[in-house]
């Protein structure tokens, strides 16, 4: 389960599990990119994404890639 | 112990970082676990909007990733992305630090000025350039997008929030 911890202020830092964080990586992709985790990983594993500065969104992305996502063999 | 200073130290990043934030935005910042075994902190759904003065509108990403402290005790950050883009979602600048990225490990913190319409900087291929900057604190970009870009403040003791957590993390970095 994610745990939400709560601050002083209206803004919240929630810790995802692994598979809300594989869920929520895909999300991004779609949003920013729109394909899917698995699209943009077998992208990346194509070199597609050198030079990575040049697009923030994809640098968001590479920057986020979830640990158990890439520990599935999905690279 | 390690571990209970590790925690202390988390909750007081994820303190800070809610403060600094929460100048410009009341958006959630979300943590997972990044394939480098450290942790990701990225706000929001990516790309949150603000509105200038003048009613104009931008995009902000906010995004760190630091060791995690329960391991080594200290939070020491080891990237970070600060993304302004326009009202189209366009990029306008970027201030980075990804050392060993796979894709781009540019060993340096460096600014990106996304001025690829002037034909002046496209000549250059000035967007691809990694300017160097030092380290930029979050706190500074804040204080810049408030002061330079106009952007609205949602809190008013912004300028203290900001102060107070920069005097802090003078104190506390361990590169500059």
């Amino acid at each position: 389960m994610s745990t939400v911890l709560d601050g002083n202020t209206e803004s919240k830092v929630k810790f995802l599990n692994d598979e809300e964080s594989v869920e929520r990586f895909d999300k991004q992709v779609r949003n920013l990119l729109g394909i899917s985790a698995e699209d943009f990983l077998a992208r990346r594993a194509k070199g597609e994404y050198k030079d990575a500065c040049e697009d923030s969104r994809v640098l968001k992305l590479l920057m986020m890639v979830p640990k158990s996502l890439a520990d599935r063999g999905v690279k | 112990m390690a571990s209970n200073k590790g925690h202390e130290a988390l909750n007081a990043y994820c303190e800070e970082i809610q403060k600094i934030v929460s100048c410009i935005t009341n958006e959630v910042w979300y943590c997972s676990s990044s394939e480098r075994d450290r942790l990701n902190f990225s706000i929001g759904s990516g790309f949150f909007r603000v509105t200038c003065e003048d009613n104009r509108y931008l995009h902000i990403d906010i995004n760190q990733e630091i060791e995690d402290p329960k391991t080594s005790g200290t939070v020491t950050t080891k990237y970070y992305l600060y993304s302004v883009a326009d009202a189209d979602g366009k990029d306008l600048v970027g201030f980075h630090f990804h050392p060993d990225l796979t894709e781009d490990p540019i060993l340096y913190p460096h600014v990106h000025a996304y001025a690829n319409q002037d034909p002046r900087y496209l000549s250059l291929n000035l967007h691809r350039k990694h300017i160097p900057s030092g380290r930029v604190a979050l706190e500074d970009v804040i204080r810049w997008l408030i002061t330079e870009l106009k952007i609205k403040p949602r809190r008013d003791d912004w300028d203290e929030v900001l102060t107070k957590a920069k005097e802090s993390f003078l104190e506390i970095r361990s590169w500059a």
